[in-house]
């Protein structure tokens, strides 16, 4: 395909029985945060390890500027790995690991002194130069790994979930540099990661992965505003997965759906829709208002419902509700404490409580046509 | 108050080491002092005389042979055994693997020693395999000459190579091999770079392991060997049975030991400084080394 | 992760080469026990080595009964004194335990021949016959080492704040030691017997010094066949050490997994 930069194009990949991947193609574009995300055991690892060279591909093939890289050996790529467990060589210093490249190549030596020297301030290690991996931080060794994936200058950068070993508060600090690196040397950056916050907070667009498969291809937004499939739903963030019988098409945008045990409720549909169709809807908890009070004047096609609180998560600056609307159907809402706290009315274990929300907060994932 | 029982656990251990082990060794020291007895044993009279006799060609050669077949056994061995256990390493069967290579080790060592007369014998499947083919027309006699020493020491002490290795190989860390070569090496320069520095102890334990037992050899020269291969060990024997030269024995079995010694400390040595030179620019700052495991054991 | 990496062609290739370097003589000892011919000539299927093995080779079987006895004691002598050290130089602190450490082990690093001429020499000395006696002390000698660092690296190897839990949970020292880490030591304890054994059966060169007249063991008797006079029965008696020590294995590795994973 044209103006792509790396063009998966029906990879298939087999180890012995296990279909690992399945006719997978995928477009990058120059200078993209792009990332691979789904469970482990999707086939993620498996596609960069692909693209890295480290493993054939069963059939298909990768483009790299429309030059078909597979005959081609990992150590001939312009393509550069940071590594899971950060494989940094532990009989070098940070600097000869970082300097590995550029002794391949036989560079001069006061060369390689300048040249290490700029990535090891890139990654903000600057005087850590002299000491062994072993006496270095998880973070740090994270950046070496970094500076060392980089300092060939390759045109693409894979990250294999980079971050897995470091604890949460690192990880979001990294992910940060990450980020302003990507942004100073602009290259490609493929990212793979089962963590959908990581994926999310920092990429241009995400390839959902599952089973072997590209489920969906889009931008951070679409991904969780309008998931494309049962797995992606479930997958991104938390929801309220429920399934009905359409009763009514509201123009080209809205439905009136039935739903048993809950009720009749309007939708948002930006599929083909007709009366009798079954359809699956995904309403995020977030997007559901809670209140002890019947709110008054609610527009036409807003939703209210009433209901029990089955169960209640507190976790600071949010509250997670359970609210059991009738025998054998419940909500999730969450509730940020953005107010004062003495001013927020407070709602305990089971109270009974109205829930509402928009009708372009539910979102049709599915249709079946009966 | 925790009481110590400590020294009486170990009171056997340490009382039937000094008597069998250190007192033994201390009498062989003692006795390469003595002059020799006229029938055998020893005179309790000072004398060097048996250090004297050390210092003659002919010991000198026996003592250079000894040094040359013990280490190009332990070469072939470990050249061998490096990329035998890379494979048994990187193997989905390895547990079936390291059982091959240990089944014949557990064979009787004679046995194994006389499977190679059988083969290489002036009768043997060789020789009449050859001739019968037509190659040759006479007996050949391979048996009984250096080559065949370090053949049949390769043979015996092959596995001794390849466990320790096996077992720093298995713990290595794949991906740096794979890191460099995203990083532009060939499959040979990841492995002279990469691999087989971080698996040093892994060679170190190996050449150990195999040079200690073929310098200190004596029956493999003694059954398949010649005049040109004999080594320190069967003139000990020889002072010791059928000469009966008791401090002479003793005074090269001390030099046995001194080499042996002398030569693992130089190769410990020389493993440490090239370790060092390799981290040109290691931090004057105290190093934790994060050596690779030392392997197993026999 | 699932890798089907292929590993090179050139350690495959070395691997192909060491096994079929080390089965070699071993397959040619069993196809040469079933020749009628006493020369390496092929001279048609025979049994006659092995009914001469089995039944008209009193000396062989003498010396093999030898062995099994001085086996089994000298690994049960240093079985016991190499645990008890272990146990000490691992749960205990005193003056010069380091050294004993060290000092331990070295006679597993000096040439076997130097053991064998000091035990020797040192027989001798105390006016001890050589006698199977003297070959039970020399063996048990050579154990003890192997026996002691195998009980070390499994005590090492275990958890240490399971002790500390035997403590929390109100056991005494004495307890600690009988309840945690005797069983926990056990399988350590097995195999340093069953290496004891083992290096036992196997050893000739320190035998060869340290034994009389009339306390053949096996090795010495296989030695003497080879020096004087190689008779065929010698490969049939290669072909039943050969299938004693693949059974022996396949039986060891069964009841140290009936034992410890249950």
């Amino acid at each position: 395909m044209k103006g792509s930069h790396v063009a998966i194009t029906g990879v298939e990949k087999y180890f012995g029985d296990f279909h690992a991947l399945k006719s997978v193609s995928v477009d990058i574009k120059k200078g993209e945060f792009y990332s691979l995300l789904g469970p482990s055991g999707c086939g993620k690892t498996t596609l960069l390890r692909i693209i890295a060279g480290f493993e054939d591909p069963s059939s298909g093939a990768v483009l790299l500027d429309g030059q078909n890289v597979v005959p081609v050996p990992a150590n001939k790529r312009p393509v550069n790995t940071v590594f899971q467990s950060y494989a940094l060589f532990p009989h070098l210093t940070v600097f000869e690991n970082v300097a590995f490249p550029l002794r391949l190549r036989k560079m001069e030596n006061a060369a390689v002194k300048t040249k290490v020297q700029e990535f090891l301030e890139l990654v903000k290690l600057p005087k850590e130069g002299k000491k062994l991996p072993a006496q270095l931080s998880g973070g740090q060794r994270q950046r070496v790994a970094i500076a060392r994936a980089l300092i060939n200058e390759p045109s693409v950068l894979l990250l294999d979930e980079p971050l897995s070993a470091l604890d949460a508060k690192l990880r979001q600090h990294m992910l940060i540099e990450l980020d302003a690196i990507h942004d100073k040397i602009g290259i490609t950056f493929i990212y793979v990661t089962h963590d959908q916050q990581e994926a999310l907070s920092v990429s241009d667009r995400v390839a959902v992965m599952n089973e072997g498969e590209v489920v969906q291809v889009g931008t951070p937004f679409e991904i969780y505003e309008s998931p494309s499939d049962p797995f992606v739903a479930h997958f991104i963030g938390e929801t309220n997965y429920i399934g009905g019988t359409v009763t009514e098409v509201i123009g080209d945008k809205h439905a009136k759906v039935d739903f048993p045990d809950i009720g009749s409720l309007f939708v948002y549909q930006d599929k083909p829709l007709a009366v009798g169709d079954k359809v699956k809807v995904t309403i995020r908890p977030e997007k559901i208002r809670i209140s002890s009070d019947k709110p008054s004047a609610l527009g036409d096609q807003m939703n209210l419902l009433e209901g029990g609180v089955d169960e209640l998560i507190y976790s600071g600056f949010q509250s997670k509700f359970f609210v059991r609307v009738s025998e054998r159907a419940t909500f999730r809402v969450f509730r940020q404490h953005v107010k004062f706290f003495m001013d927020e009315k407070a709602i305990n274990w089971k109270d009974r409580v109205f829930i509402w929300w928009n009708d372009n907060d539910g979102y049709v994932v599915e249709v079946e046509k009966p | 108050m925790k009481k110590n029982y400590g020294p009486v656990y170990v009171a056997p251990l340490t009382g039937w080491l000094v008597v069998f082990f250190a007192i033994p060794i201390s009498i062989i020291v003692y006795y390469s002092f003595l002059k020799k007895g006229f029938n055998g044993g020893v005179m309790h009279e000072f004398s060097l005389d048996a250090f004297r006799a050390l210092y003659n060609p002919t010991i000198f050669k026996i003592a250079f042979n000894t040094f040359w077949i013990a280490c190009a056994s332990t070469a072939v061995m470990v050249a061998l055994a490096i990329p035998a256990s890379y494979f048994m390493a990187r193997s989905r069967h390895k547990n079936l693997y390291m059982l091959l290579v240990i089944v014949p080790f557990w064979t009787n060592f004679l046995i194994r020693v006389y499977a190679w007369m059988a083969i290489l014998g002036n009768n043997g499947i060789l020789n009449s395999t050859l001739i019968s083919m037509g190659l040759m027309h006479e007996h050949i006699q391979f048996l009984y000459n250096t080559n065949a020493v370090i053949l049949v020491t390769v043979y015996t002490y092959l596995p001794f190579a390849i466990l320790p290795l096996y077992s720093t190989i298995e713990k290595f860390d794949f991906s740096l091999v794979e890191a460099a070569r995203d990083l532009g090496a060939t499959k040979f320069t990841a492995t002279v770079r990469v691999l087989l520095p971080n698996i040093r102890g892994g060679i170190t334990t190996a050449v150990l392991f195999t040079f200690i037992p073929a310098f200190g050899n004596y029956a493999v020269p003694q059954i398949i060997g010649g005049s040109d291969s004999y080594m320190l060990g069967n003139v000990i024997a020889r002072e010791l049975t059928v000469t009966r030269n008791w401090p002479l024995a003793s005074s090269i079995s001390m030099a046995l030991t001194a080499l042996t010694t002398l030569g693992v400390l130089l190769f410990m040595r020389l493993n440490r400084s090239s370790m060092e030179s390799a981290r040109e620019s290691a931090t004057s700052a105290p190093v934790k080394t994060p050596q690779s495991g030392t392997g197993a054991t026999a | 992760m699932r890798s089907a990496k292929p590993t090179g062609k050139f350690s495959l290739g070395m691997f192909t080469l060491t096994i079929i370097f080390l089965y070699m003589p071993l397959v040619i000892l069993v196809a040469y026990s079933f020749n009628n011919s006493k020369m390496m000539a092929w001279n048609g299927f025979s049994l006659r080595w092995y009914n001469e093995l089995f039944f008209s080779s009193e000396n062989l079987w003498h010396s093999f009964w030898n062995s099994a006895v001085i086996a089994v004691t000298s690994a049960s002598v240093s079985t016991v004194i190499g645990t008890l050290g272990a146990i000490g130089l691992y749960w205990y602190n005193f003056k010069f335990k380091k050294a004993i450490s060290v000092a331990a082990f070295i006679p597993m690093l000096i040439p076997e021949i130097i053991i064998g001429v000091s035990l020797l020499i040192f027989f001798a000395g105390i006016k001890l016959q050589l006698s199977l006696f003297t070959i039970f002390l020399a063996h048990t000698t050579f154990n003890i080492p192997f026996v002691l660092m195998v009980v070390m690296a499994r005590l090492e190897e275990f958890d240490f704040t399971i002790i500390e839990a035997a403590y929390d949970l109100g056991a005494g020292e004495l307890q600690a030691l009988s309840k945690v880490i005797l069983p926990a030591a056990f399988p350590g304890v097995i195999s340093g017997f069953l290496i004891a054994v083992t290096l036992s059966l196997e050893d000739f060169v320190i035998t060869f010094f340290v034994s009389g007249p009339g306390s053949s063991t096996l090795p010495l008797h296989i030695y003497s066949m080879i020096r004087f006079g190689v008779s065929p029965v010698i490969n049939a008696l290669s072909v039943v050490v050969i299938a004693g020590t693949v059974v022996l294995a396949a039986l060891s590795r069964n009841v140290v997994k009936y034992m410890f994973q249950k």
